[in-house]
C-alpha cells in the first residue's frame, strides 16, 4: 500500500515538472531552430503577462466579496492572489512591457518595485503555509513556527539596505531556504497523514512557480536561455495563474453547491417543522381532551389532577417541538405515554399499549412517533380484538437504533397510506433528512401492521 | 423558613396556597409583580427561597432574581413559568442560585421535593406490605400508571434490597405467558415503572440491563421494621394482591412462630 502511494506520488510530481517545462523548453525549441522570432516571442510574452495579471486580478477581488465561501480560506485565497499578481507586476517583465511604450523606470523606483516583489513572495509562502495547516489539520511547533516568521520579516527588512550593497542576494536566499524547508516539512506531514488530493499537488506548482519567478530577478546566465530572462516571470506566473484558476474553481464551485444544499436542507427543515406544530396539536382533540377531564373532575379530583398533568405533558412536547429539532427519544415516548392516556379516557374499550424500551439514549425528531400510534389507534382497532395490543419496541442492533411500533390489528392497505396520511410522511422525511433513517410499514390484513424506523449510528 | 412567592396573577398564587398549605416550618408572603414592596420585605426578612414567575408585566422574573441575589446571594430561586426555559436562557450570574424550575400547571410531587430540598430534608416513602400494597410519598398514595408495574415493584420490595433478574420476575408476574410475549410485559412493566418514579422525584430503584434492586434510603416498611426485629402488628395478611407473595408469606408466618416461641 505505502509503495504504491510513493509511486504515485512520484508520478504526481513527474507530470507536474513536465507540465511546469513544456512552456519553456517548447518556446526554446522553437527559437532554436527558428521557428519563432522575437516579433512572436514578444506576442507570446505580452499575452502570458497580460492573461496572468487578468485572472490573478479577477481571483482577488472575487475572494474578497465573496459571500459564500469561509470567510478565513477566502482572506487567504486573496491575498496569494494578490501576491502573485504583485510578483508579476514587480518583475523584469513589466520592464520589458513599459519599454514597448517607449517610457522608462528610473532604476532606483525599479529597485523598490523589486522589494515588493521579494516581500509579495514571502507574503504569498506564508498564507500558502497557513492554508495548508488550516485544511490538513498539522499540528506545529509554536516555538519554530514564530522563529520562521520573525526570520522571514527580518530578511525583508535586510533585504533593503543589503540591496544598496549589492548583497540583497543573502537575504533572498536565506527566504527562499527557509520556505523550501517549510513547504517540504508541511509536504511530509501531509503524505504522511493525509490523502493527497488534487489542489494539494496544484498548489506545490504555484510554489514552484513563485519561486522560479522570484529566482529568476538573479542575473540569468545568457548562454543557457540564449536570451535575457526576459517572459520567464510572465510563463510561471501564467502557468500559476491557471493552476490557481483551477482550484478556486473546483472550490467554489463545491462551497457554492454545498451551501446551496445546505440551504434548501434548512428550508425543507423549516417547512416540514412548521407542518408538523400546525398539524400535531389537533384543535378536535383538545377540546375533547378538555371536556373528559371537566367530567373526571366531578367524580374524583386526584384523577382530574392527573389528567391535567398529562395533557400539559403533552403541549409542552408541542413547545419543545417549536425550539428543536430532535428530542430524546425518552422525552417522546412520555409524550406518546401521555397521548394514549388521555385518548384512552375517552372511550370505553381502551387501547394496550406496551413499551418494549431495551435501549432509548438516542434522539428522534418531534411527534414523530406519535404519528404512527395515531394511526394505530384509528384503523388498527385492537382495543375491539382479544389480546389485542400496539407495542413500541427500542433497542440497538447491528449499528442501528431501531424503533418498531407493531399491532396486532386489522392491518391495511399499504398502497392506500401513500397518498393520505401527510403526518406519516411529514414523520417519514424528517427522519431521512435529520437522522439519514429508514422507515418501512408492512402490513397484512387480519394480521396487524409493522413500523419499522432504522436510525444508523454516527461514529464520533 | 421563610420564602416569597411572586406572580402577577393572583389566582396562580391562591393555586399555590392550596399545594403548599400545612407544610411544616414554612412561613410564605405572597407578592404581586411589585418590585419595591419585594426588595424592601427581602432586605427586612432572611428569605430562603423565592419562588418566581418569569413573565410578568412590570418586571421580569430573571431580572428580580438577579436584584434579589445582590441582595442575599444565598437565596434560593424557583422559577415557576409556563414557558419552556432552559439554563441556557438563564444569565450566568444567577445559575448557582437556581435550584428547580417548576412548569406550571404545578405538580404537587415537584413543589413538594424542592420545599424539602430549600428544608433540607427528604422525603420519605413508605411502603405498606402487610395486607395489600400501597406506596404512600409523603403521605400521598402512589398511583401506578398499571397494576403489572405496582406488582414489580412490590416483587423489587420484597427483595430487600438484592438483585431481582428478568428470569425470577417473569416467572412470578406472568407463568402462562409465552417466553417472547413475557419478556415485552417485563420490559413494559420496567418502563412503566421508571416513569412512575420519576413522575414522584423518587428514583429509589438502580435500573440495571435485566436486573433490578432496591435503594433502600428514605424508605420505610412494615415488613422492613418487623424484619429488623421492631415491634410492628402483622395480622397475617401479606401482599395479598399477588399470589406469589405465598411463597414469602411462610417466611414470615415461621418467623411470627419462632418469636412467638421465643417469648
Amino acid at each position: 500500500m505505502k509503495n504504491k502511494r510513493l509511486v504515485r506520488i512520484i508520478l504526481y510530481v513527474i507530470i507536474g515538472l513536465v507540465l511546469l517545462s513544456v512552456p519553456f523548453v517548447s518556446m526554446a525549441l522553437f527559437t532554436h531552430y527558428g521557428l519563432m522570432n522575437d516579433a512572436t516571442y514578444d506576442v507570446v510574452v505580452s499575452v502570458s503577462f497580460g492573461a496572468a495579471a487578468f485572472i490573478m486580478l479577477i481571483i482577488t477581488v472575487l475572494e474578497f466579496v465573496s459571500p459564500f465561501i469561509v470567510k478565513d480560506a477566502s482572506f487567504d485565497t486573496a491575498i496569494v492572489a494578490l501576491c502573485i499578481l504583485i510578483q508579476l507586476i514587480c518583475s523584469n517583465d513589466i520592464r520589458w512591457v513599459i519599454s514597448k511604450t517607449n517610457s522608462q523606470i528610473p532604476e532606483n523606483i525599479y529597485s523598490l518595485i523589486n522589494i515588493f516583489s521579494f516581500i509579495a513572495f514571502c507574503v504569498a509562502t506564508i498564507f500558502l503555509c497557513k492554508n495548508f495547516v488550516r485544511t490538513y489539520k498539522v499540528v506545529l511547533d509554536k516555538r519554530e513556527t514564530i522563529a520562521s516568521i520573525i526570520i522571514a520579516i527580518l530578511c525583508v527588512v535586510a533585504y533593503i539596505p543589503l540591496r544598496m550593497y549589492n548583497i540583497g542576494s543573502i537575504p533572498v536566499g536565506l527566504a527562499v531556504i527557509l520556505s523550501i524547508y517549510w513547504i517540504i516539512k508541511l509536504t511530509y506531514y501531509i503524505i504522511r497523514f493525509n490523502k493527497i488530493d488534487w489542489s494539494f499537488i496544484l498548489t506545490i506548482f504555484i510554489f514552484i512557480c513563485m519561486l522560479g519567478a522570484l529566482m529568476s530577478e538573479v542575473p540569468m546566465n545568457s548562454r543557457v536561455f540564449n536570451a535575457s530572462n526576459k517572459g520567464i516571470v510572465s510563463g510561471m506566473m501564467i502557468i500559476a495563474a491557471l493552476f490557481f484558476f483551477g482550484i478556486y474553481l473546483t472550490f467554489t464551485i463545491q462551497t457554492t453547491q454545498e451551501a446551496y444544499k445546505k440551504e434548501e436542507y434548512e428550508k425543507r427543515l423549516n417547512t416540514l417543522q412548521a407542518n408538523v406544530l400546525k398539524n400535531q396539536i389537533d384543535p378536535h382533540f383538545l377540546f375533547n381532551s378538555l371536556n373528559i377531564i371537566k367530567n373526571i373532575y366531578k367524580e374524583d379530583k386526584q384523577q382530574g389532577d392527573r389528567a391535567i398533568d398529562l395533557l400539559s405533558k403533552h403541549l409542552r412536547a408541542y413547545t419543545a417541538a417549536s425550539n428543536t429539532y430532535l428530542v430524546p427519544l425518552e422525552q417522546e415516548l412520555e409524550n406518546v405515554s401521555a397521548y394514549t392516556e388521555i385518548e384512552n379516557l375517552k372511550i370505553s374499550k381502551s387501547f394496550n399499549i406496551l413499551y418494549d424500551i431495551d435501549f432509548e439514549e438516542f434522539e428522534v425528531p418531534p411527534f414523530s412517533i406519535q404519528v404512527f400510534i395515531e394511526n394505530a389507534f384509528k384503523y388498527s382497532r385492537v382495543n375491539e380484538i382479544e389480546d389485542g395490543y400496539i407495542v413500541i419496541k427500542a433497542y440497538q442492533e447491528d449499528g442501528f437504533n431501531v424503533i418498531e411500533v407493531i399491532d396486532n390489528g386489522v392491518g391495511f392497505d399499504v398502497n392506500q397510506i401513500k397518498n393520505t396520511s401527510y403526518g406519516i410522511k411529514n414523520s417519514k422525511e424528517r427522519f431521512k433528512l435529520l437522522l439519514d433513517a429508514e422507515c418501512k410499514i408492512s402490513s397484512k390484513k387480519d394480521e396487524g401492521t409493522k413500523v419499522v424506523i432504522k436510525i444508523p449510528i454516527k461514529k464520533g | 423558613m421563610k420564602v416569597i412567592v411572586v406572580d402577577d396573577e393572583i389566582n396562580a398564587l391562591h393555586g399555590f396556597l392550596d399545594e403548599i398549605i400545612g407544610f411544616d416550618n414554612l412561613e410564605y408572603q405572597f407578592f404581586t409583580d411589585d418590585e419595591e414592596k419585594i426588595l424592601g420585605y427581602c432586605k427586612n426578612n432572611e428569605v430562603s427561597a423565592a419562588f418566581l414567575d418569569v413573565r410578568m408585566p412590570n418586571i421580569s422574573g430573571i431580572d428580580l432574581a438577579k436584584k434579589l441575589i445582590l441582595n442575599n446571594k444565598n437565596i434560593k430561586i424557583v422559577f415557576i413559568t409556563g414557558i419552556n426555559i432552559t439554563e441556557n436562557d438563564l444569565p450566568i450570574e444567577i445559575r448557582e442560585n437556581i435550584l428547580e424550575i417548576i412548569y406550571k400547571p404545578i405538580k404537587r410531587e415537584r413543589l413538594e421535593k424542592v420545599l424539602f430540598d430549600i428544608n433540607q430534608k427528604t422525603r420519605i416513602l413508605e411502603l405498606k406490605m402487610f395486607g395489600t400494597f400501597d406506596c404512600f410519598i409523603n403521605g400521598h398514595l402512589v398511583n401506578f400508571s398499571s397494576n403489572k408495574s405496582k406488582e414489580l415493584f412490590a416483587l423489587v420490595c420484597v427483595l430487600n434490597g438484592k438483585n431481582l433478574t428478568m428470569e425470577y420476575a417473569i416467572s412470578l408476574l406472568w407463568p402462562n405467558k409465552e417466553s417472547e410475549k413475557s419478556k415485552i410485559l417485563y420490559r413494559d412493566a420496567v418502563w412503566r415503572l421508571r416513569q412512575t418514579l420519576s413522575e414522584i422525584e423518587f428514583n429509589c430503584v438502580n435500573f440495571t440491563r435485566a436486573q433490578l434492586s432496591l435503594n433502600k434510603a428514605n424508605i420505610t416498611s412494615d415488613y422492613y421494621d418487623f424484619l429488623s426485629g421492631k415491634d410492628i402488628f402483622y395480622n397475617g395478611e401479606f401482599l395479598n394482591n399477588y399470589e406469589w407473595a405465598m411463597l414469602y408469606k411462610i417466611e414470615l408466618d415461621y418467623m411470627v412462630e419462632k418469636r412467638k416461641n421465643s417469648n
